[in-house]
């Protein structure tokens, strides 16, 4: 038994290595060259489609964004039967999303929209498998208004070698969310939010002096973005080339630089002060918001797609069965946080408030039959009209991306009637008047330099390690990612 | 009788196995490849699962450990060993192993002593018995997610009852590992407790009760008789509660998600995030790493297993 | 070891029930370890998350909220992802004693060249679980469009080593007399399997089947890793959904938990013996 054993043993290994090694180059699977399948925009093809053409939105929303991408999606099939749209949550987070946008690429089995992060904009438009959307303006003349319409920082951040590549957008940006009352009671101006990150601490400190009780008056989740924005904030691009934006590839991450030190060690005395918490960045880490919660926190950064919930909560707008069923939370009828929240414009390094525009984009592939790319193209001019607009501003507390939108009156009406409105109305605001001269970077590998700058942060923030050699690494992966990337388009 | 019995396949008859009969040997060899084929045949559906999906991944391992896929799908690049020894004596595989070590040395002495507390305690003759066995057996029927669930409530900082305890706080970099631990432990509890009651129900209480007329105390007892008898039984409660350790996951997922700090991923968990082609090559050789670990590990066992048991002490 | 207590003299007749009392201090402290962190389950199952938080979060249920686990059912598709693990269970266990059952025939009992390598080579196997061949075997199953189906579920677990050592096992200890007592009859290999071979290893053949049902049915890595779709999820996958996408409100995370392990309890409890035998073969002889 023994030798045979071996000798099995022996077999199998050898077999398997000669096998993997011989093996080479009988490449992957369908991919192949990988080219378009289509290209250009077959914005017609849906009128000479028999019967119902369906198509498959896939998405990671939660929440009331979610529900309000259902409640669109039902509103279109029933308003017409052409085409049938199903939507598929693909993930509770967005890096879940991109990994299965990413799996389902080599055999090309996307569906005919999908609504990632919009950092995935540059991956997008190297792969060759989806289509530009100033493709489909273009051959749709009269959705031509859509497009002139647009925000001036969405076309400029979304705009790639010449074409606008998503075909609609759900919108945010970030803001400062701050406690009221515990301005009042520490002697701050309830109605002055924090411009910048020094003033954040400078006012952390003084909460803490004269209400200990509040026991880290700023909190912060790890989050890259946050970081992310704080430099283009400062007009301190990430990469090389004009920050991704030039005629080539990026091949140098710019993470290390002096603002981003600076950043650091401001937060990283803030923290050993003991005015500052940190919460790790972990997708669905909610734990931020739960600190202002509980008041042991009195101001947090985060995405403006919190404000309607936050908001509806604290108001008692948002009754105890929608919260029950739309968010998971249960509140005995009639009970109310007490809590003062303001909000205000994302501070900046060294000026006040500069965010960025964010969100999730849906692009439309190519590598589904013509009538289907038309079918998605249908839905998405019905996403970009105003009443669809209307809906995901009030509902889905997401920023309209159309300046008619922003000045109509329905929505002037609905932003002036309830907190959530008047923080909406912050947060379009901001967005509005983004000036788009440095609209961001533009990374390939954007999940990859996302990890990066979260694990600098974690091992800066979370374990209180050294800056130098954190950000020394981060810069280091980012670079490796970005070459590897490049390496793949090229090839 | 027979003739109703004869099955659609032409089985063999059942044949003497040490006949060395007079019959005619041409016979003889068409009735011995008849049998060989038949007894290939029944192998073939196990044969081809196993293949399949066992060997065949290895095959397409050690060809993603070689061959990076291409992002986009067009095509691959021949990376070569250079990258399999990059990968394994980079940081993140090196963070994997010893964090999938440190979890190993968390769940498996634990494990090991809470079984045979159990058992101890649980074996002996007392109206009742039974119940507090079937309660020491219940996590068995729990699986990873379902135990992951039970521990969420108790661990998670900011809601769980003893999110705070600094020993096992899961937004610290230091302890998240243990509170994770925490409920593989618990969860092991069941199936170490059955499987150590029954090596002590296999130890005859003549046994025992000699070593009592012979004067032994119970703690003599216990050193000198029952856990030398179930160092076998023990052993293989090791090498299970090991295997159980590589293969963390579910815990990890649900707790953590690999935080705080890549903390708590273990080498499955890192190898489950890299399944889209940007990363499956990374992940390939972490899974041969993976295997390599168990190979040595499962060898280093079956041969101390082997001594042990067979030269006693 | 039943003495009768009313025959032995008071003293020592005290001392004995004192002792045992103390054992059943120390049963019943130990018993907490496992019990303690069901029962906050429970508690948690059933009270509401806000009010129980802000009570402290106390050792006993607060403000009763009884139709967590029709919520939880609901939310979860808890009723679709059971038939779906049921179907996935039934085709794996199914498949497993098959295949088990004929390869461990085949080796006990049919003489062909290679024998003893190709056992090796099966139980080497088990060198190669589902977690170093996860990325390998995902690709694969994408490749033949398995991805979100019954077959992508279950294929990978359609044959087991495990079962194929225990089973041979078994039959080798089939008496060899009966061997050559059905030789004698005439009894073909099949005929042989099914009247004498298997019956006799009913208990260890059931033992198998019902631990590889209880390993289906709890299994997490794979079921996560050969879906995409929230319909495809098992229920082990959709514990996770239910408890991710509403994490402040835990008791229905709990409470789908508790309702996903309603039937393992079921199984565990009319099935206690065979379960248990199946558990422990290997780690005590005979």
């Amino acid at each position: 038994m023994r030798s045979s054993r071996r000798i099995g043993l022996a077999l199998f290994v050898v077999v398997a290595l000669t096998a993997a090694a011989c093996g080479g180059g009988d490449g992957d699977d369908g991919g192949g060259n990988g080219r378009a399948a289509s290209s250009g925009c077959p914005v017609k093809a849906l009128d000479s489609a028999k019967g119902p053409v369906r198509i498959s939105v896939w998405h990671s929303l939660t929440a009331l964004p979610k529900r309000t991408l259902e409640a669109l999606a039902d509103q279109y099939n029933k308003s017409q039967s052409k085409v049938v749209v199903s939507v598929e949550n693909q993930g509770t987070t967005p890096t879940e999303l991109h990994r299965k946008i990413d799996q389902a690429i080599p055999d090309r089995s996307l569906p005919a929209l999908v609504m990632p992060d919009d950092t995935k904009t540059r991956f997008v438009a190297d792969s060759g498998y989806f289509v530009p959307a100033s493709d489909c303006f273009d051959a749709d003349p009269e959705a031509k208004a859509t497009l002139d319409d647009l925000l001036p920082i969405a076309k400029a951040s979304y705009t790639l070698d010449g074409k606008l590549w998503p075909a609609s957008f759900l919108t945010y940006t970030a803001l400062v969310f701050y406690n009221r009352s515990h301005f009042q009671a520490a002697g701050l101006d309830p109605d002055k939010p924090p411009a910048t990150i020094s003033e954040m601490i400078d006012m952390a400190r003084t909460i803490k002096q004269r209400t200990p009780q509040v026991s880290h008056p700023l909190v912060i989740k790890a989050q890259s973005f946050i970081f992310e924005w704080w430099l283009s904030g400062a007009g301190q691009a990430l990469v090389n080339d004009d920050n991704g934006r030039g005629k080539d590839l990026p091949t140098e991450s710019e993470f290390d630089n002096p603002t981003t030190r600076q950043i650091l060690e401001e937060l990283k005395a803030a923290k050993a002060e003991g005015i500052l918490d940190v919460v790790p960045g972990t997708e669905g880490q909610v734990d931020h918001l739960l600190a202002m919660a509980t008041q042991q926190s009195s101001m947090v950064v985060e995405s403006s797609a919190a404000t309607s919930t936050v908001a509806g909560v604290i108001e008692g707008t948002i009754k105890a069965e929608d919260l029950k069923e739309e968010l998971g939370v249960d509140l005995p009828a009639g009970l109310k946080l007490d809590l003062d929240i303001g909000v205000g414009p994302y501070p900046g390094v060294k000026e006040p408030g500069r965010g960025q525009v964010g969100g999730n984009v849906v692009y439309i592939s190519n590598t589904v039959p013509d009538e289907q790319q038309a079918a998605a193209w249908d839905f998405m001019k019905f996403l970009n009209s105003k009443p669809s607009q209307i809906r995901w501003g009030v509902e889905g507390s997401v920023s309209p991306v159309l300046k008619s939108v922003g000045s109509d009156p329905q929505m002037q009406k609905a932003w002036s009637s309830s907190l959530a409105g008047r923080w909406g109305k912050v947060a379009y605001d901001v967005l509005a008047n983004i000036p788009t001269d440095f609209p961001g970077p533009v990374i390939g590998p954007y999940d990859e330099v996302r990890r990066a700058i979260e694990r600098c942060l974690d091992r800066v923030l979370l374990n209180d390690e050294p800056i130098d050699a954190a950000v020394k690494e981060a810069d280091a992966n980012m670079t490796k990612a970005l070459r590897s990337y490049n390496a793949d388009v090229g090839g | 009788m027979s003739t109703a019995e004869a099955p659609a396949v032409a089985a063999p008859a059942l044949t003497d196995a040490d006949a060395d009969s007079a019959a005619a040997p041409r016979r003889r060899r068409s009735s011995r490849v008849k049998e060989a084929l038949f007894g290939y045949a029944l192998l073939v559906p196990a044969v081809v699962i196993l293949g399949v999906f066992a060997y065949y991944p290895l095959y397409r391992l050690v060809h993603f450990a070689l061959y990076r896929p291409n992002r986009f799908g067009r095509g691959e690049v021949y990376v070569g060993p250079s990258n399999i020894t990059r990968v394994l004596g980079g940081d993140e595989f090196k963070e994997g192993l010893w964090i999938t070590v440190k979890f190993l040395l968390y769940t498996v002495p634990t494990g090991l002593v809470l079984g045979v507390l159990l058992a101890l305690a649980a074996h002996r003759h007392l109206r009742g018995i039974k119940i507090f066995q079937g309660i020491f057996s219940s996590t068995v029927a729990t699986s990873v997610a379902v135990a992951s669930v039970v521990f969420f409530g108790l661990v998670n900082p900011k809601i769980g009852k003893f999110g705070q305890v600094g020993l096992i706080d899961l937004s610290k970099s230091s302890s998240a590992l243990r509170g994770v631990a925490l409920t593989s432990i618990w969860q092991n509890i069941g199936l170490t407790f059955v499987i150590v009651l029954a090596g002590l129900q296999a130890i005859p209480d003549q046994l025992r009760e000699a070593a009592q007329l012979d004067g032994f105390g119970a703690f003599r007892r216990l050193y000198k008789v029952t856990l030398p008898l179930l160092a076998p039984t023990l052993m293989f409660l090791l090498v299970v509660l090991m295997i159980f350790a590589f293969q963390a996951f579910a815990p990890i997922e649900f707790l953590t998600q690999g935080g705080p700090a890549g903390s708590t991923e273990t080498l499955v968990f890192k190898i489950f995030r890299r399944q889209d082609p940007g990363s499956i090559s990374e992940g390939a050789v972490m899974a041969l790493g993976l295997f390599g670990l168990t190979f040595v590990v499962t060898l280093l066992q079956l041969t101390i297993l082997n001594r042990r048991v067979h030269y006693g002490d | 070891m039943a003495t009768d207590a009313a025959v032995l003299p008071p003293d020592v007749r005290r001392r004995m029930l004192m002792g045992q009392a103390g054992w059943y201090v120390l049963l019943s402290g130990l018993s907490l370890l496992v019990l303690f962190p069901i029962w906050m389950t429970i508690v948690r199952a059933v009270s509401e998350p806000f009010v129980y938080i802000e009570r402290g979060q106390p050792y006993h249920p607060v403000a009763f909220d009884w139709g967590v686990f029709g919520d939880a059912w609901r939310e979860g598709n808890l009723g679709r992802s059971m038939l779906l693990t049921l179907a996935v269970t039934a085709i794996v266990t199914v498949a497993q004693l098959v295949t088990s059952v004929l390869a461990a025939y085949s080796f006990a009992y049919v003489r062909f060249p290679l024998k003893n390598v190709l056992f090796v080579l099966i139980v080497a196997s088990l060198l190669l679980p589902i977690e170093v061949t996860l990325v390998a075997n995902v690709r694969t199953i994408r490749e033949l469009g398995w991805l979100d189906s019954v077959q992508g579920l279950s294929a990978p677990f359609l044959a087991s080593a495990f079962g194929i050592f225990l089973i041979r096992q078994g039959f080798l200890g089939v008496p060899g007399e009966l061997r050559d007592a059905a030789r004698l009859d005439g009894f073909g290999h099949f005929a042989f399997m099914r009247r004498v071979a298997i019956p006799l290893n009913r208990p260890i053949i059931a033992s198998f089947a019902l631990i590889t049902a209880l390993g289906t049915w709890n299994q997490y890595l794979w079921p996560r890793a050969a879906t995409t779709r929230e319909k495809w999820e098992t229920v082990q996958v959709a514990l996770r959904s239910v408890s991710v996408q509403h994490p402040e409100r835990f008791n229905v995370g709990v409470a789908a938990a508790i309702l996903a392990s309603l039937p393992i309890l079921a199984m565990l409890i009319f099935f206690q013996k065979q379960i248990i035998r199946g558990l422990t073969a290997g780690a005590v002889k005979g």
